[in-house]
Parts: C-alpha cells; structure tokens; sequence
C-alpha cells in the first residue's frame, strides 16, 4: 500500500506462507516465534544481522516479488519453552 | 521457532491459513543507496505509549510514534494472544527496532532515521486501511523518507 503512494517498502514476516499469498515487493521471512521478529531480546548483534538483512532488500532491483529466508535461528531460542500458547481454534488475529 | 512444523496446532493452522489480501498492482519502486536513504519503521504491533488508549479490535488507524519517543513508555496493545510477549517485554527492539536504525545511521549504514515512526493494529483487514495509508505516506513524504521498514509481531 505504502509502494504503490511512491515508498520502497521492505517487509518482514514470520509466517513465510502468509508472505507467499501477499506478495510484499520486499521480504525477509525470520524463523522465529511469533511476537519476535528481530529474534532475540537484548541481543543487539543479532538484531542487526536480521535488521541488515532487511534492508540489504531495498538495494536489489530484481523484484517485484523479493522473498529471503533469513538463514539462522535465535540464540536461545528455547528460553521460553512450552511456548506458543494455545489459541482459540479459528483465530485469524495474529498478522 | 516460527517455523510451521514447529507451531502446535491449532496455532499452527490459524496462521497457516490466515486470509491474506491480494493486490491488483506490484508496485516497485527503487531508490538511492542506504547510505543515503532516511528510513521509517512501520510496525503492526498496535504500540501505544504507556497512558495511551489501546487500539481497538479492528481498528482502521494509524498512530504515530516519535522517533524519540521513551522505549520504557513502549506497550503492545495487539489484541492477539498468540505470540510471545516475553521478548519485547525485555527489549522493545525485538519488535521495533528503532534502537538498531539509529546504530546504523550514526555508523552511515543508512543515511538516516525519520522523525516519525508508525504503528498499526495488525489484525485489522487491510482493504479499511486505505485512509491510514495515505496518512503515513503523507507524512512519509513531508519528512523525505526514502524507505519504510514494515515489522510483524
């Protein structure tokens, strides 16, 4: 929406088929749990991996569809086990 | 962890499955290099400052979020409760990464951070968007953003 009123947009998303159907011009799908789009808390490093990755994007000219995986998981990624919650069956909420 | 296989059901049918719009149009639109764009971050996460009123199911608006605003003021009001909010509540930059942009631009990775960042209900259909679309790019523009960062939650 924002691409088509004249912005280069890059999108990050953690449900990669939600990112198939939508199709954003720029996107970096980040295998993390929900809630954790940048991947680890107060890991600064990290975060700016996933955030250079991003908006690495924004300087190719192949597109539109871009779509990247980032390739690595978290650092600690279990240290909430037992983690997601379950939901309400038929919940659509979570975007 | 956001890996399908790794989601117990029935989370994992629910965002598997979510309707998603589709566009008509595949705009592209290119740019100057990093280190020359000013970069705005756009985040799904309904954010609010911390005596805001929270977004409402289905709220169409947008707000906006200065990019000085205090992080400790920072809360999630996204009506979902199926994501981890354990993260953010250690450190906002797991969801807005406003923190990590301003490395970059004071590094000249990118050419620089907008005044204004932005925040939306993420589970609000898109297609009631339109308005708030237009308010974000007018300010987009007025401010001479050259790229918008869009952030889940």
């Amino acid at each position: 929406m924002l691409e088509a009123r004249g912005t280069p947009t890059v999108a990050i998303g953690l449900v990669r088929p939600q990112m198939e159907r939508t199709r954003p011009p720029r996107g970096l799908w980040t295998p993390f749990q929900l809630g954790r789009p940048l991947g680890a808390p107060a890991d600064p490093e990290f975060q700016r991996r996933v955030l250079m990755r991003a908006l690495g994007l924004l300087e190719r000219h192949d597109g539109p569809v871009i779509l990247e995986d980032f390739p690595d998981d978290p650092p600690n990624w279990s240290d909430t086990p037992g983690w997601p919650a379950t939901i309400i069956a038929g919940d659509r909420n979570t975007r | 962890m956001a890996r399908l296989d790794d989601i117990p059901q029935p989370t994992r049918d629910a965002v598997a499955n979510a309707v998603c719009p589709s566009f008509e149009t595949a705009p592209f639109v290119s740019g100057p290099t990093l280190a020359e764009r000013r970069i705005a971050i756009v985040s799904s996460a309904a954010l609010i400052r911390r005596n805001d009123t929270p977004f409402l199911f289905g709220s169409a608006e947008v707000r906006f979020l200065p990019a000085d605003a205090p992080l400790t003021d920072l809360l999630i009001s996204h009506v979902s409760i199926n994501f981890d909010r354990s993260g953010y509540q250690r450190d906002i930059n797991t969801v807005y990464p406003i923190e990590r942009l301003l490395e970059l631009a004071a590094q000249g990775i990118v050419g620089g951070v907008a005044a204004t960042h932005y925040t939306v209900m993420g589970s609000t259909d898109p297609s009631t968007m339109e308005g708030a679309a237009d308010q974000i790019s007018g300010q987009l523009q007025q401010e001479r953003v050259d790229a918008v960062l869009l952030t889940p939650v």
